[in-house]
């Protein structure tokens, strides 16, 4: 895999709006041509070349391109943006609608995310090691069809509305999320250790979520309908037909 | 500044010009005869040249389409950046109003019409079109379920009706009078739902077909330029072509029909559903009364948004799409619902066909205008699709096969061998809704007002009508190369009405002191 290090500089106030940057912008390019792609700042446009000190190599095809950004990113909105392929890694935070739209490929983050991450994506991957924010796997505005496929696993905690209208694919957290966790989900897979505020699965009809937590209280709108391999399991929510799963561990 | 355009093929139903090569001079905003300064050269060798477009139906502006702006935040992933200047933009079925003036341009479009404009919502129509750059504008007034109308012809007060549909079109400078199911949200103020021509609105003692006939005879008396414009009762549900069909018998002089398509079904359930064009366009081929615009659906993820509330309920409750809802006080109501039209549903594939039927077996084209009711049945940047559906026989049944085979059952559109002719796709598109409007639109020559597009003729016509090569605006170049170069605001037309009848402005303001929410001084436009 080829190797291409963008590392931060300075960006501008306004943050960055950088759905260019994605393994596929950057292949078959020299490191001149990679400066001179535009990114929207405020209500203009700067070039990568000012942001960030370029170095590495670019691959013929985006599955063999890894992208290293080196420095707190958490300005930058939009990375990997509908990508289809190769890797990026993350060396510290990143901002909101991380992988948004995504196709397949690998993203790393090494710090924490912030908002919006892997909204309604189709497939890939996306690892984050610290803390995410809300709205992880869910539909972007206005829509209540979320995320399709792929995985998302974060090792820290997560915020409120994760997995929101969760047609399919899997959602991973090891610490706790906040509220509302599988609201209006009707497929695909969430495994969280513990939530904060309860609601959990608020009007899901599909799917299935699993709480490692032994003290968790099951809301009101979960029927309980029987164990299997150590997790009590419940239907719901009742006030719709209750297709969606809720397991606890016993 | 004056432009000489040399050797064009020029197609102007308005003046018979059917595919003559001639050039056409341009100065001062005027087609002349001659120029008095130099001109800038426009070569238009083998190029198809035709008057700015009119487009009699497309809800561009106005507290509705605001609303469902904001209900459906989903709609703007489509941008439009910002250069040559111009500004940038966001939307699909309800695209920001520059972007819709630019869009509008780049497809030869010189002349909308906003048809639903709520009288006390009037001023943010005005402050939307004044937005809306590139193409001259008018709104039409929605009065079917105004109180005050209901009431005066419950009340046999003609004269009064007049003097008010006149003295409601001065004071919020719109163009002409709307019925959108006339007494239809009067009805379901009261509970009642599917109101027929012939059922009597609660609490006054009239029927819808009465506030038809009333507000005809206001629009004769008033010499209004552009006929009642009618959304008739029962659109949109299955088997309301019976009904339709009563209504469409109802006027006296002239009435235009809007988006016809939703009026023409049959069956008596979602899972029979059926074609009845034939039987809708067999009345409007006889009835030289009748004029009509299409509603042609395009199959795209759009957004419905009409003053009959009470359909926009059924509707939601069918989907289970969001729904907004408005009560716009003592004048009517508003519904808004997402519906994402798909070819393999059975019943919007018929909604395809029929809108294609009825333009195609349309007798006399100068009845009928294109329009996509936009947003309603598809955005109005499908239009290019439309002209390739209706110009080539072969590019609609290749694309009628990839649907729901009950298209081909349950309509007549595979048995239809006409081909429109360049000549008819400008009629639908200029002559017909010019004339039917009313408006000064003297197409290609001397004197008339220099709108003009200019395409670069290809046999795939949607790329042919997606961007013009050139348009003129006002004798001003706009689109370059199929790029639009430059923002000019267009004007916007009004009826121009005098009003006088003291006693009825007296009353007014005492009404408007009692039952509205604004004082009449904050209700008038100016």
């Amino acid at each position: 895999m080829m190797e291409l290090v963008l590392e931060i500089k300075k960006i501008p106030k306004t943050g960055l709006e950088a759905e260019t940057i994605k393994p596929e912008n950057f292949v078959n390019k020299s490191i001149k041509e990679i400066e001179k792609i535009e990114v929207c700042s405020g209500n203009g446009k700067i070039t990568l070349g000012s942001i960030f000190k370029i170095s590495g190599k670019t691959a013929k095809n985006p599955s063999e391109q890894k992208i290293v950004i080196v420095g707190d990113a958490s300005k930058i909105k939009r990375i990997g943006e509908a990508m289809s392929g190769g890797e990026i890694l993350l060396k510290g935070d990143v901002g909101p609608r991380l992988g948004e739209f995504m196709v397949s490929g690998k993203i790393i983050v090494e710090g924490n995310a912030d908002n919006w991450i892997g909204t309604s994506m189709n497939g890939g991957e996306i690892i984050v090691k610290g803390n995410a924010g809300d709205y992880m796997g869910s539909s972007i505005r206005g829509t209540n069809r979320g995320m399709r496929g792929g995985k998302i696993l974060v090792d820290g905690n997560a915020g409120g509305e994760i997995g929101y209208g969760m047609v399919g694919g899997e959602i991973t957290i090891n610490g706790t999320a906040d509220s509302f966790v599988g609201s209006y989900m009707r497929g695909g897979k969430i495994v969280v250790g513990n939530v904060l505020m309860n609601r959990i699965g608020f009007s899901m009809n599909g799917g299935e979520i699993s709480i490692i937590d032994k003290t968790f209280n099951v809301p009101f709108y979960f029927r309980k309908i029987g164990e299997e391999g150590g997790f009590m399991q419940y239907s719901g929510d009742q006030s719709f037909d209750g297709k969606g799963l809720l397991k606890v561990q016993k | 500044m004056s432009i000489h355009i040399k050797n064009a093929t020029v197609y102007d139903p308005v003046n018979k010009i059917d595919g003559e090569v001639m050039d056409v001079l341009v100065e001062n905003g005027r087609i002349v005869t001659k120029l008095d300064t130099t001109p800038q050269i426009i070569d238009a060798k083998g190029k198809v040249l035709m008057s700015g477009g009119v487009d009699i139906h497309t809800h561009i502006a106005g507290p509705a389409i605001n609303a469902g702006r904001l209900l459906r935040p989903e709609d703007k992933t489509i941008f439009l950046e910002s250069k040559n200047g111009l500004h940038s933009g966001s939307g699909f079925s309800m695209p920001s109003t520059f972007m819709t003036g630019y869009a509008y341009a780049l497809m030869g479009y010189s002349f909308l019409v906003e048809p639903a404009v709520p009288p006390i919502k009037a001023k943010h129509t005005h402050d939307e079109l004044s937005d809306t750059p590139l193409v001259d504008k008018a709104a039409l007034l929605l009065l079917g379920n105004n109180y005050l109308v209901a009431k005066n012809i419950a009340d046999g007060n003609h004269d009064k009706l007049r003097d008010y549909v006149a003295w409601m079109l001065a004071t919020t400078k719109t163009y002409g009078i709307k019925l959108v199911s006339p007494g239809a949200y009067l009805s379901w103020l009261w509970g009642k739902n599917k109101t027929k021509p012939k059922d009597a609105i609660p609490k006054f003692d009239i029927t819808p077909s009465d506030i038809i006939a009333g507000l005809e005879d206001a629009a004769i008396k008033l010499k209004l330029p552009h006929p009642i414009h009618v959304h008739l009762n029962g659109m949109g549900y299955y088997g309301n072509y019976v009904s339709s069909l009563d209504e469409m018998k109802l006027p006296k002089e002239r009435m235009h029909i809007a988006h016809l398509q939703y009026n023409s079904y049959g069956g008596d359930s979602w899972k029979n559903f059926e074609s009845k064009a034939d039987e809708i366009i067999k009345e409007v081929n006889k009835n030289a009364k009748l004029t009509f615009d299409v509603g042609q659906v395009t199959l795209d993820n759009t957004t419905t948004l009409t003053a009959d509330s009470p359909f926009e309920q059924y509707l939601s409750q069918l989907t289970h799409q969001k729904w907004s809802s408005r009560d716009v006080e003592l004048e009517n109501g508003s519904g808004i619902v997402p519906y994402p039209y798909s070819g393999k549903n059975s019943v919007n594939a018929v909604q395809w066909a029929i809108g294609l039927e009825l333009v195609l077996m349309a007798k006399d084209l100068s009845k009928v205008c294109l329009s996509t009711d936009h947003p309603n049945a598809g955005p109005f940047i499908r239009y290019p699709r439309i002209i390739s559906w209706l110009m080539s026989k072969k590019v609609r049944e290749k694309f009628a096969n990839g649907l729901n085979e009950s298209v081909l059952k349950r309509s007549s559109i595979n048995s239809i061998n006409r081909e429109l002719t360049l000549y008819e796709i400008a009629t639908i598109t200029r002559s017909a809704p010019a004339r039917i409007l009313g408006i000064k639109y003297d197409g290609i020559k001397p004197g008339a007002d220099a709108n003009i597009a200019i395409y670069t003729p290809d046999d795939d016509k949607e790329k042919m009508f997606s961007a013009a090569e050139y348009v003129i605006f006002n004798g001003e170049v706009v689109v370059k190369n199929k790029n639009v170069v430059r923002s000019i605001n267009g004007k916007t037309l009004h009826a121009s009405m005098e009003t006088k009848n003291p006693e009825l402005e007296r009353e007014l303001q005492t009404f408007f002191r009692r039952y509205y929410s604004v004082g009449i001084s904050n209700y008038v436009v100016s």
